[in-house]
């Protein structure tokens, strides 16, 4: 008698339908109906005024999902290099900010980058704000860096960007060395070992490392209002406001999140088709 | 060239790690800071430390913050792993659908899993209601309760719900780099199932589950999102606490208790570190305490102890729930909705040792705000302080409970020219709390010319100087009140009118930013030359920046009154009414017009408010300061309150704020 290990699975399996797949199906039915309850497709045909907001959200979001890519890829790269003891120690550096609210660690940006703030009276005390405004013929008071959309990027990158190293670390630091060696007795040069070996290998954490940047930048609102100073609304900020700020209207924030949603699923889908199916990265 | 490359590769890391740990190390530093500023350095003490742990609002979101994360962390580690040993041993279609769905929670943007959970419970407790009371109906044995509402246990099963994919994903691909052989072989040589989980599988996996159970625990804790939308009104996260403070002024207490917990992972982590390094230096003999365990659990006598210590520990954590959930229950509470900042804190506690009810206070961005709260359901409160105009809304809506004045004595103190106001002719609804007027704020030193009218909001001269409400009430009556229209006007081509004017503005660059609370930060520190906020808050942001200056402008402007209301079927009746009557006395009122520096409502309390002052600070009030705290009749002859919007006028208003947001 060998008892099956699969039944492990079905508590989770009526956990997820009820807690993940049904609050899904009612947020779909919610973006079909009006506010009396009966069928509409009211809600969608007002999506083409949003477009400014679905495209501004996704071009902040894809430029600091880059950033984070070209930033978290060699900080990867090269703490997998390392040796054990250090790659430890980064991991915890790495992790250990997330242990302090993300709302703390974006507010204290605030008293960073006001015009008031740290950064503009270093400028200030340094003499370089008097050197930029000679040299451009300016007659700055300060550089303004709040409230622009620069800082809404920075404030996206700055809180996901451990999202990006630590998938990518995950895969990386597991490569099979043999096949480095392999490469390079077959006579590959050290770009060509990085480009055609570890590269292609370390593709999921990649994929894994873009998702997880991705979908919370598109669809911040808490980091937008502290440093982006609301007067144009992201995604999450229009998805909150219907929900939760000044213009209640749940059936058209559930559209909203329903087409941000599938966007987002079509995006993943076409980007997984060059990763590998299976094998998932993992954050840690 | 190898030596150089590493300098190279360790200093991009240390720019790495610099970038990420600068604001962190700001907070620090500023959390022994003798004065409340971010910015400016007075001094070094530990006094915020000290207050901080008189501070119970911050206190106990801590509690709730350490127990949701650690209860969520302990269910989703033991779930998530055998969910991940049930999903490895299932056929590989099966596996690839399910594993689909599991990272749903992780894919998803948090915004929409909170509102979509929200929305599930919500709709769950109004089924569960009519449930319940078909059943008490039909039969007496049992009787169910019939009404459920969000909160601890709602909070708890959100954050079990998105942390167990975390878990999944991490003991997942350990699994699948087990030996398939290993299982079978063992339940070949004759291990039950269980056996073979304990010696063979748990072994191998460990390092996924501990990263797993990390990774959920960490997500937990930075949770701020879904637990706005799933916590309901009775327990708030430190995240939410936070949320709440970030719109106003994060005291330093918040910088301090950040600095604590930061300071306790960073030593448990090192800790950790250094044992795992000590243990790999000295080799495999070494073996970790619970290898040892698993193997003593194996002898005979093992077994018998291994079921005992499960049945304990089975009984042990349900007893901790029961005493947990009955410990909450036990103690009468009062549920509170006000805004920021808008009670002077030692009330609290003063109320709460006087009677013995604990007050769960949370706050609300704005009147909007809360009717959004009220609506999804994610907000069950016993008393809210809505405004006027809102008040009126929400009794044309019958969600407004009748008052009973008996048990508010205090209610004679109120001054009969707040009593029976347009929003509450018959008084039957209300306890007002504060009023005052709406007017624009300004620092005479970036300005050119004192500020009279409302022309300055809308004025090129002072581009990206300049902070508008992000309200669309009150923003919508700068504009109309500049237009010399009527605040309550539904005349769509007027409000049109007034949009554009706000439109173009927006759009010619006149407005930094769009702030409810914020603007406390803003003008204080010298950051925007002006805004337009309420009058009380004025005298608080003068405290800290001497060159602001108030003015209620020419053309007009908004009155207001906040007033007390508990909402209808709220379940704490009693204590609500305890709460009104406890607030509406002289010496709260006067507590919370020398904190807030609004109007009080009460008659005693406005006449004394100078003599107080005077008593307290030991200098005298100003004629020109009073003025502002409580507008003479010919300021207030030319201000108009707020009337209640009819809803197609309310439709037009939320269209048109969203799209003065695109």
């Amino acid at each position: 008698m060998k008892p099956k290990l699969s039944r492990f699975a079905i508590p989770y399996v009526i956990w997820m339908a009820l807690f993940v797949v049904a609050p899904i199906v009612l947020v779909v039915v919610y973006a079909f109906s009006n506010d009396l309850g009966g069928f509409t497709l009211e809600n969608f045909s007002k999506m083409g005024t949003y477009a400014v907001v679905f495209g501004r959200s996704f071009k902040l979001a894809l430029i600091a999902t880059l950033i984070c890519l070209v930033i978290g890829y060699p900080v990867s790269y090269m703490m997998s290099r390392e040796g054990e003891r250090f790659q430890r120690a980064a991991m915890v550096l790495i992790m250990l900010p997330m242990w302090i609210n993300f709302l703390l660690r974006t507010y204290s940006w605030m008293s960073i980058l006001e015009n008031n703030g740290l950064l503009n009276q270093v400028f200030q005390k340094t003499g370089l704000l008097s050197l930029y405004n000679s040299l451009f013929g300016t007659s700055l008071e300060y550089f303004p860096m709040m409230n622009t959309q620069g800082a809404v990027v920075l404030g996206m990158v700055y809180n996901y960007l451990p999202f990006m190293i630590l998938p990518i670390y995950s895969v990386i630091v597991k490569l099979d060395g043999s096949l480095v060696e392999a490469a390079r007795d077959l006579g590959a040069d050290g770009v060509n070992v990085f480009r055609r070996v570890i590269l292609p290998l370390s593709l999921p954490g990649v994929l894994s490392g873009i998702t997880m940047v991705f979908v919370p930048s598109v669809s911040t609102f808490a980091i937008s209002k502290m440093l982006g100073g609301g007067t144009d609304l992201l995604l999450g900020d229009l998805i909150e406001q219907q929900f939760l700020g000044g213009a209640y209207n749940p059936q058209l924030g559930a559209a909203i999140s329903l087409v941000m949603m599938v966007i987002v699923v079509v995006c993943m889908v076409v980007m997984n088709r060059f990763g590998e199916g299976e094998e998932q990265a993992v954050i840690l | 060239m190898k030596r150089r490359n590493r300098l190279g590769s360790r200093a991009l890391m240390a720019l790495v790690f610099l970038f990420l740990y600068a604001p962190i190390f700001l907070l620090i530093v500023f959390s022994f800071n003798k004065g409340n500023s971010n910015i400016v350095w007075t001094g070094f003490s530990l006094d915020w430390y000290k207050s901080l742990f008189q501070n119970r609002l911050i206190m106990r979101s801590v509690y709730t913050t350490l127990l949701v994360s650690l209860l969520a962390t302990a269910i989703a580690t033991v779930a998530g792993t055998f969910a991940a040993i049930g999903f490895y041993s299932l056929r590989r279609r099966t596996r690839t659908a399910l594993n689909t769905v599991n990272s749903i929670p992780m894919m998803n943007a948090d915004i929409v899993t909170g509102v979509a959970m929200c929305l599930f419970f919500v709709a769950f407790f109004t089924f569960w209601g009519d449930f319940s009371v078909w059943f008490n109906s039909v039969q007496r044995v049992v009787v169910l309760p019939e009404r459920l509402t969000l909160g601890f246990g709602t909070l708890l099963i959100a954050h079990v719900t998105f942390n167990i994919p975390y878990v999944i994903l991490s003991v997942g691909p350990k699994l699948r780099q087990m030996d398939k052989n290993l299982v079978d072989a063992a339940q070949d040589l004759g291990c039950t199932w269980m056996q073979a989980f304990w010696k063979v599988i748990l072994p191998e996996i460990k390092p996924g589950i501990a990263s797993g159970a990390l990774t959920a625990f960490t997500m937990s804790v930075d949770d701020f999102i879904i637990s706005y939308f799933t916590a309901g009104s009775s327990s708030s996260t430190l995240a939410m606490t936070i949320y709440g403070m970030t719109k106003k002024r994060v005291t330093p207490e918040i910088n301090a208790v950040s600095t604590l917990l930061f300071v306790t992972v960073l030593a448990l982590l090192v800790i950790v570190n250094l044992r795992e390094a000590r243990a790999e230096r000295s080799g495999e003999e070494r073996r970790p305490i619970s290898r040892k365990l698993t193997q003593m659990l194996d002898t005979p006598k093992g077994r018998v102890f291994r079921r005992g210590a499960a049945v304990v520990l089975t009984a042990s954590f349900l007893i901790a729930v029961v005493l947990l959930t009955g410990a909450t229950n036990a103690q009468p509470v009062v549920n509170v909705c006000s805004w920021g900042e808008y009670i002077d804190e030692d009330l609290i506690t003063q109320f709460e040792e006087e009677t013995g009810i604990a007050v769960n206070y949370q706050t609300a961005e704005s009147n909007e705000a809360l009717y959004s709260l009220l609506k999804s359901g994610a907000g069950d409160y016993d008393v809210i302080v809505p405004s006027d105009y809102m008040i009126s809304q929400l009794i044309e809506e019958d969600m407004l409970a009748e008052l009973d004045y008996s048990r508010i004595p205090n209610y004679g103190l109120i001054s009969d020219r707040f009593k029976g106001l347009t929003y509450d002719p018959q008084e039957r609804y209300t306890v007002p709390y504060a009023w005052g007027t709406v007017g624009i704020i300004y620092n005479t030193s970036m300005v050119e010319e004192p500020i009279t009218s409302w022309s300055a909001l809308f004025d090129d001269r002072y581009a990206g100087n300049v902070l508008m409400f992000r309200n669309s009430r009150d923003a919508m009556a700068t504009a109309l009140s500049y237009l010399g229209y009527s605040l309550n006007t539904t005349d769509e081509s007027e409000l049109r009118e007034a949009f554009q004017l706000l439109k173009d503005a927006k759009n010619r660059g006149v407005y930094q930013s769009f702030v409810m609370d914020e603007i406390f930060q803003k003008l204080e520190g010298g950051n925007a030359a002006i805004g337009v906020y309420y009058a009380g808050d004025y005298l608080t942001m003068l405290e800290n920046n001497e060159d602001l200056a108030f003015v209620v402008p020419e053309e007009g402007s908004n009155w207001f009154m906040d007033a007390m209301c508990v909402l209808k079927n709220a379940p704490n009746y009693e204590e609500a009414m305890a709460w009104i009557n406890f607030i509406a006395s002289t010496e709260a009122n006067l507590a919370n017009m020398d904190y807030l520096w609004y109007a009080s409502p009460n008659q005693e309390a406005l006449e004394q408010y100078p003599a107080y002052y005077e008593e307290l600070y030991g200098e005298e009030l100003g004629q020109e300061a009073y003025d502002i705290i409580a507008a003479p009749q010919e300021v207030l002859d030319r201000c108009e309150a707020y009337l209640v919007l009819p809803l197609e006028t309310r439709k037009l208003y939320n269209d048109l704020w969203t799209e003065l947001g695109i």
